[in-house]
């Protein structure tokens, strides 16, 4: 007994060795969306990301960003019979079910002239609007709003003035 | 680190036009705040000026639960120091100032 | 006036809020603060980063920031839309992680191999680079270094890249990462056209009646060309799709014709369809004895393995893949006979009805039709003869070059057509449809580059794939990547790729604006310049070449890929490089550096700082001291005017949306080869192909061949992989944008939910896919926005924290050397249920 437990310990030990060994393969190098180190490796996969809870809608980056979907949207069906999205944003029924309605950009042909519907180039909604999962970001961006780089620049010009 | 602070501030708030008059008054009322500019549809700019930044959170907090206020953001926040806050601005600021000045 | 710093910051918080909402700035603060500098945002065009489609979109800047994109609506291209990407642009460039000075592995303060990074300076990083390809030059041959670029390098970095290695270092080991994306498509055209990229427009898209997707998913990697179909497709109800893929996908939501083939199908599919045209005598006749030839190419053409492969061995014409006979119609005929409609229908796996509608599609006279198809054909074992045979059933029936009647081959990359193709970065091509082999064209690009006799070599340069092997073999000393992440895009990741850069021999340079994995198994990292960091230009997939302007700076020290390859060739001198003999028929370089040489030539800096647009910051120009980019451009332009393949002057795409080449006169060329449309088509041919010496282009008879990897009893799986939407190749850019990121998180295994139940799998089970070369592991997916039929699994590549890459297999289209990443055999393992 004693003996099986000594070759079994002794078998974590050469596999234990082996894996360190395995990682000695990957140089040391910056972390990026993957951590640095890690190539050779297969990383263990993290769970799906789920849909948000209570998303509200967020505020857009700038005038032209097109919104993000603040919901599930799993199983809708958009396809030349039936587009489930337009079902609560169009004009007609947007009110009714509390949805936004859509931009009235989107009543604008490739022509810019008007049109009594929602225009056959914008049909497919997942183009440009995406919904939202839970995920954090890996990486996380300084991207700064207009507003945001005015105030940046009118506080380097104070501080400039200042010296 | 200065031991007092002026914070300069300005909010951008959202009323039903219909109250539009009734918040003006309101906000002109209160001693730190002002407003500077209006339009028809409701929108606000009010600048706030105070001591202390918690007031200027609390003034929001105040115009968010007035009656018609649709919501009231803060946009901008600047800090300067009390004790140089009435000398000239810097060249520079001076001059974007004045390029913009009707002669 | 003078104001007060009270007065001023209130007159500016004030000014903020107000331009915030939209409003006028009030009365009482116009005297404050209207400083057109601080509230005037500045709007600029510039072709979007991304794919091959080439939109102009709008960008805002301010305070040195990018604030704000949108879609340009004087664009012709996409007409102020943007796909989502497209949209968050305005991100891309601000990741926390940006690099911003370059890193060197050290231990003990010098180089080495096995050490870690630290920051070095750009004098140390380059000296190093220039001691290193010196050394390896000298002591190894030029074939010891090597060069992988990229489709998205502008069209300058492009030709000053390809100049320094096929000239300066005399190597022809630089190719493109457009290898893996559309060198099936190049050869396909050089084949049966003689002259790279399409007759046809986007505009097509408005003549047409029918669309063929061939392999393709339009809807999710070209949104924007995929609205215009769907504008096209639902304004006139009798227009017809059809979609043809190894699995469905969200393009099939526009289908009539909605056909899911088992992989390596589409050759029977398309000489069915051929055989369908001959059968019912739809042929053109008039159109096909005046301007076509018919051609049988060779057949047992390998794979593209390693020359020792069994497959490679076993292969009778491995070594020339590329090579036909003549052969009479009736030939042709009797060749396609074989291909029933009964034989595609029970080796596809698509109905008969099915077939035959799409056949129709182009049988039918009164049928406008308008193929589309990019990597589900391109990176294919016999992805040359499926472009050909795709072009075989466009001239059979004469619909080609014509409004509404085009075969369409789409770009993956901005530039893979302005930069990687017509510029000529590939290891076996120069400018504008030359190739090294071609003594002739060696010795014009000698000409044009004032350089002597002898110094571009004659031997085609290591491609992609063979360039990992060659590191892996030792074979390559010093590699330097550029605008591309081969670590984690190649094939064969772990038995090829990362075995060879980590090899002791080895000194591997990646440029790249964030770390990815390739800059992780790198020795040197140099921060770059991206997007309007720098002075561009793109070339999209309609031959529309886009200009844009540098509108604000890179961050840190980071450098555009141009200034980089400049200041390397500043610090190697010709006589370091050039063997004695060439020397002495160019006496006059015998001191010169290769930065004089190439760049400093007379012709690349003969136009002045004053040339360029006034309020526009241009950081190699005035690092060099004169408009470089200008000088290159109008150099390389020299080697396509006259040759079909003209641009217009360097100017003028400064202010106008692009122009379609061939520009001749100021005017864009929309159709090729059609008289009327095309000035090189000689009066009265109504049709001339004149790219090819006798004006006709080339039918071709190809053979079904198996895949070299098809799945078995231990590896039951095919595998397919690609892109989603939301990211862009590698993810690196778009991963690093929050609403991108948010939306599709992490790789996913697309697979059916009859599969996962049989597996005793299911959604959200994490499982590892392991083929023959590798495992990663993924959370299931049965109900994506992708649904494989039974037996087929789906992983996009974005994800750098699941290789999929890892898993496929290396094998090539042996004529183009381009990787088939859409089939290898795997298996799945259940890691857990979840």
């Amino acid at each position: 007994m004693k003996w099986l437990t000594m070759l079994s310990l002794s078998l974590v030990l050469v596999v234990a060795g082996l894996a360190i060994a395995e990682e000695r393969r990957d140089d040391s190098a910056p972390d990026g969306l993957r951590p640095g180190g890690t190539l050779s490796q297969s990383l263990p996969a993290p769970p799906m990301a789920g849909e948000p809870r209570d998303a509200g809608r967020e505020v857009l980056n700038y005038p032209e960003q097109p919104p993000v979907i603040p919901h599930g949207i799993r199983d809708y069906q958009i396809d030349t019979r039936a587009n489930r999205c337009l079902t609560c944003h169009s004009r007609e029924h947007a009110v009714q079910a509390g949805a936004p309605m859509v931009s009235v950009s989107h009543f604008r042909d490739r022509h810019q002239q008007v049109l009594a519907a929602v225009s056959p180039d914008r049909y497919f909604c997942t183009q440009c609007h995406v919904p939202q999962t839970d995920a954090s970001p890996i990486v996380s961006n300084t991207f700064l709003n207009v507003d945001e780089v005015l105030g940046e620049m009118l506080r380097q010009q104070r501080e400039g003035g200042g010296q | 680190m200065p031991n007092e602070t002026l914070h300069i501030a300005s909010l951008l708030v959202h009323v039903r036009p219909e109250h539009a008059r009734e918040v003006t008054r309101w906000l002109a009322a209160q001693p730190e705040s002002e407003v500077s500019a209006e339009d028809p549809s409701g929108k606000l700019v009010v600048v706030v000026e105070s001591l202390r930044e918690a007031r200027i959170l609390e003034l929001i907090d105040a115009i968010q639960v007035r009656p018609g206020v649709l919501g009231a953001a803060l946009v901008y926040h600047q800090v300067l120091d009390p004790a140089s806050a009435d000398e000239p601005a810097d060249p520079v600021s001076s001059q974007a100032a004045a390029e913009g000045m009707p002669t | 006036m003078k104001m007060t710093r009270r007065e001023f910051a209130k007159a500016n918080a004030v000014a903020v809020a107000a331009a915030t909402a939209g409003m006028a700035i009030p009365a009482g603060a116009t005297n404050l603060i209207t400083n057109a500098d601080l509230t005037r945002l500045n709007w600029n065009k510039a072709p979007c980063r991304f794919c091959g489609v080439g939109c102009s979109v709008m960008v805002a800047t301010q305070g040195n920031r990018i604030v704000a994109t949108h879609g340009d609506i004087h664009s012709e291209v996409n007409r102020g839309l943007n796909c989502v990407k497209g949209y968050f642009l305005s991100k891309i460039l601000y990741g926390q992680d940006r690099l911003q000075q370059p890193l060197l592995r050290k231990r003990n303060g010098v180089y080495d191999k096995r050490g870690d990074f630290e920051p070095v300076s750009w004098d140390e990083a380059l000296d190093l680079m220039a001691d290193k390809f010196k050394s390896a030059i000298r002591e190894h041959g030029p074939e010891s270094v090597a060069m992988f670029g990229s489709g998205q390098w502008t069209i300058w970095e492009g030709y000053a890249a390809s100049k320094l290695f096929k000239a300066g270092l005399r190597s022809n080991n630089i190719d493109p990462n457009a290898r893996h994306c559309m060198a099936s498509a190049v050869f396909a055209f050089m084949r049966a056209f003689g002259s790279d990229e399409p007759m046809g427009v986007y505009d097509d898209i408005e003549h047409a009646n029918a669309f063929v997707l061939w392999g393709s998913n339009m809807a999710e990697m070209h949104p924007i060309l995929w609205t215009r179909v769907t504008d096209r497709r639902l304004s006139y109800p009798e227009t017809q799709v059809a979609v043809l893929s190894t699995f469905q996908h969200r393009s099939f939501d526009l289908a009539d014709i909605p056909m899911v083939m088992k992989p390596n199908a589409d050759v029977v599919i398309l000489n069915y369809i051929a055989n369908h045209i001959i059968q019912t005598d739809r042929v053109d006749r008039d159109f096909v004895e005046n301007h076509t030839n018919f051609v049988r190419a060779v057949d047992d053409i390998g794979y593209g393995l390693r020359d020792e492969h069994p497959l490679q061995q076993a292969a009778a014409n491995a070594d020339e893949p590329n090579r036909w006979t003549e052969m009479s119609f009736d030939e042709f005929a009797d060749h396609v006979a074989d291909f029933t409609l009964e034989r595609a229908a029970r080796e596809s796996g698509v109905s008969e009805s099915r077939l035959e509608r799409l056949a129709e599609l182009y049988a039918d006279p009164d049928i406008k039709v308008m193929s589309f198809w990019t990597m589900g054909v391109n990176q294919h074992t016999r992805g040359v003869w499926v472009n050909n045979l795709i072009y075989n059933l466009h001239l059979l029936t004469g619909k080609i070059s014509e409004p509404g009647n085009s075969p369409f081959s789409l770009t993956g990359q901005p530039s893979a057509c302005g930069t990687a193709r017509e510029v000529g970065t590939f290891a076996h091509r120069l400018p504008a449809d030359r190739v090294v082999t071609n003594p002739e064209h060696r010795r014009e690009a000698e000409q044009i580059w004032k350089l002597p006799e002898g110094t571009i070599p004659e031997r085609v340069g290591f491609h992609a794939v063979e360039q990992s092997r060659k590191l892996k073999d030792g074979a390559i000393k010093v590699y330097w990547t550029q605008v591309n992440n081969n670590m984690q895009a190649g094939p064969n990741t772990q038995q090829e790729i990362l075995p060879g850069w980590r090899n002791e021999e080895a000194f591997v340079i990646v440029s790249d604006i964030y770390p990815t994995a390739s800059a992780q198994a790198a020795d040197l990292i140099l921060p770059a310049a991206s997007w309007v960091e720098k002075e561009g230009a793109f070339g999209n997939s309609e031959r529309r070449t886009q200009f844009f302007h540098q509108l604000i700076d890179a961050p840190g020290e980071a450098r555009s890929d141009l200034w980089q390859l400049v200041e390397l060739a500043k610090r190697i001198d010709v006589a370091d490089v050039w063997p004695s003999e060439l020397l002495d028929k160019a006496p006059e370089y015998r001191d010169k550096t290769l930065f004089e040489l190439l760049y400093a030539n007379g012709q690349v800096d003969s136009y002045p700082l004053s040339d360029m647009e006034e309020g526009y910051a241009n950081q190699e120009a005035e690092a060099f001291g004169f408009y470089i980019q200008k000088g290159l451009f109008e150099e390389y332009a020299r080697f396509g005017r006259g040759k079909g393949k003209d641009l217009d002057a360097f100017d003028n795409y400064h202010q106008n949306r692009g122009k379609r080449w061939p520009v001749v006169d100021g005017q864009e060329t929309l159709w090729r080869y059609r008289e009327g449309y095309d000035p090189y088509v000689e009066e009265g041919r109504g049709v001339q192909f004149y790219a090819k010496p006798d004006d006709r282009a080339l039918i071709f008879a190809v053979p079904d061949e198996p895949p070299p990897e098809s799945p078995d009893e231990e590896y039951p799986y095919w595998l397919s992989t690609g892109r989603v939407l939301e990211h862009w190749h590698t993810g690196s850019m778009t991963r690093r944008v929050p609403e991108l990121h948010r939306a599709v998180p992490a790789a996913l295994l697309y697979m059916h939910p009859e599969d996962a139940r049989e597996e005793g799998m299911r959604r959200g089970s994490e499982v590892k896919v392991i083929s023959r070369r590798g495992e990663v592991r993924l959370r299931v997916e049965t109900r994506g926005r992708v649904t494989p039929p039974r037996g087929l699994v789906y992983v996009p590549f974005f994800d750098a924290n699941r290789l999929i890459n890892n898993v496929v297999l290396d094998a090539t289209d042996p004529i183009s050397k381009q990787t088939d990443f859409k089939k290898c055999a795997v298996r799945l393992e259940l890691v857990s249920l979840a």
